[in-house]
C-alpha cells in the first residue's frame, strides 16, 4: 500500500501549483486561442514533469531524451527557423527596404531589459538571455537561453510565447500613448513595385553571407531561416517548401513545446527569478514597441512625406500578428487606410533584426570568456 | 554595469550596421535585377 501511495506522499504544494499553471496554459490555448500550438504542449509537459517519480523525465524519460537531443543541441530552434523561413514572404521588405531600420529599432527592448536584469542582480549571461525575450521570437529566446542560462529556459520560453500571443493586448496601449490621433491616421504610398524572382532568390543567399560575416554566431539562426526561404522562393522545391511549412513546423513545434514544459519542475520553476523574468519579459515587449514607434517619429522629423509611426511598432518579430494589429489600429482611426504591406515589411525586418541582434550578443558575450 | 554597456552598445551599433548593409544590398539587387526577362 505504501508503495502504491508513494507518489501522493511526495506530492508537494509546488507540484500542485504547477498542475494548476499547466492547466492555465492549456485553458489559454484552448479557450483563448493564445499560441495554442505551443502553450498546450508546454502546459501538458509541465503536468507530466510534476508528477512525483514521473517516468517521463529523468535519465530514461522520453522528455529528457528529447531535451538532450533537441534543446541541449539547439536542434529544435534551428529546425523551427527552417520552417519559419519557408513561411515568410520577404516581398514587402524587398519592396520597401527602408523598413529594415524599424526591425532594428524595435529590438530596443532586448538592450534595455538586459540592463534592467543586470540591475536586478542577474549575471551578464542570464541578463542577455532574459533580454532576448525582447526579440519577440520564441526559437531565438530558446537558443540563447540554452546557450547562456539553461536553468532559466522554462520561464524564458513561457514568457516569450505568452507575450507573443498577447501582442494584440500589449501593443495598442503603448502605441496610443506615444502617438496622436493625427499620426495614426497617416496613410502611406500603396504603389509598391513588384520584385523579380532573381532578387527573391539572391536575397536569402546574400543575407546569410553578410549576416554571417558580421556575426558568425548568428549563422545557425540566419542560415536556417534563409535556407527555408530559399527553398520557398527557388520555385523548384515546392514539395519541400510545403513540407517545411507544414509537417516540419508542426512536428518540431509539438516536440519543442512538450519538451520545454518538462523543464518546468516545481523546485526549479517556482522561484523569485521566474516571477522577475515574467515581469521583465512584459517590459521587453513594451520597450520594443516604444523603440519602434519613437524611431519612426524621429525619422518623421526629417521626411517631407510623413510615415505612419505605428509602422515602427511592427518592427518586433512577432510575425504576422504585429502587422495585423497595426493594420487594425490604422483602420480604426481611418477606415480607408491600408498600411498592412508596410507593416508586414517592418515585421519581417524584425525577424532579421532579432536574429542579428541575438547573434551579435552571443558573439560579444562569448568573446568575454565569462 | 560598464561591462554590460560594453556589450550592449556595440551590439546595438552592429545590429544597425548590419541593417544598413542589408539595406544597401537590397537596393543593389532591386536595381540590377529589376525583372526576370
Amino acid at each position: 500500500m505504501e508503495i502504491l501511495l508513494g507518489s501522493f506522499k511526495d506530492f508537494t504544494f509546488g507540484n500542485a501549483f504547477m498542475f494548476f499553471l499547466g492547466g492555465i496554459l492549456i485553458y489559454l490555448a484552448i479557450k483563448k486561442d493564445y499560441e495554442p500550438m505551443l502553450l498546450l504542449p508546454i502546459g501538458f509537459g509541465a503536468i507530466l514533469a510534476n508528477i512525483p517519480f514521473s517516468s517521463a523525465i529523468g535519465e530514461n524519460g522520453f522528455l529528457t531524451i528529447l531535451y538532450n537531443a533537441g534543446i541541449a543541441t539547439e536542434l529544435f530552434p534551428v529546425l523551427i527557423f527552417i520552417a519559419i523561413g519557408a513561411m515568410i514572404d520577404f516581398g514587402p521588405l524587398l519592396q520597401q527596404p527602408f523598413m529594415l531600420f524599424f526591425g532594428a529599432a524595435a529590438q530596443l527592448g532586448i538592450f534595455v531589459t538586459t540592463l534592467l536584469a543586470r540591475g536586478l542582480g542577474f549575471s551578464l549571461k542570464e541578463a542577455v538571455s532574459i533580454g532576448i525575450i525582447g526579440a519577440a521570437d520564441g526559437p531565438t529566446s530558446i537558443y540563447v537561453a540554452n546557450l547562456f542560462a539553461g536553468e532559466l529556459i522554462g520561464p524564458i520560453t513561457v514568457a516569450a510565447y505568452s507575450y507573443m500571443s498577447l501582442v494584440p493586448l500589449i501593443q495598442p496601449p503603448v502605441i496610443k500613448a506615444l502617438t496622436t490621433t493625427e499620426e495614426r491616421k497617416i496613410s502611406m504610398d500603396l504603389n509598391l513595385q513588384p520584385v523579380s524572382k532573381t532578387t527573391r532568390i539572391l536575397f536569402p543567399i546574400i543575407v546569410t553571407m553578410v549576416a554571417g560575416l558580421i556575426a558568425p554566431m548568428s549563422v545557425a539562426l540566419v542560415g536556417s531561416l534563409m535556407f527555408g526561404n530559399l527553398v520557398r522562393e527557388c520555385g523548384v522545391l515546392e514539395k519541400l517548401s510545403q513540407a517545411a511549412q507544414n509537417e516540419l513546423s508542426n512536428l518540431v513545434t509539438l516536440l519543442l513545446g512538450i519538451t520545454i514544459g518538462s523543464t518546468m519542475v516545481a523546485e526549479n520553476f517556482l522561484t523569485w527569478k521566474t516571477f522577475l523574468i515574467l515581469a521583465m519579459g512584459l517590459f521587453a515587449f513594451i520597450m520594443d514597441t516604444a523603440g519602434g514607434v519613437l524611431f519612426a517619429k524621429l525619422i518623421n522629423l526629417f521626411l517631407p512625406r510623413k510615415i505612419n509611426p505605428m509602422i515602427g511598432a511592427a518592427g518586433i518579430s512577432a510575425f504576422p500578428m504585429s502587422a495585423r494589429v497595426i493594420q487594425k489600429m490604422a483602420q480604426k482611426e481611418n477606415p480607408g487606410n491600408f498600411i498592412l504591406m508596410q507593416a508586414a515589411g517592418a515585421n519581417v525586418a524584425g525577424q532579421i533584426g532579432s536574429i542579428l541582434a541575438a547573434g551579435v550578443l552571443i558573439y560579444l558575450v562569448s568573446a568575454l570568456g565569462i | 554595469m560598464l561591462q554590460t554597456l560594453g556589450v550592449l552598445l556595440p551590439s546595438l551599433g552592429m545590429t544597425f550596421l548590419g541593417m544598413v548593409i542589408i539595406y544597401t544590398l537590397i537596393k543593389l539587387l532591386v536595381k540590377y535585377f529589376p525583372d526576370d526577362k
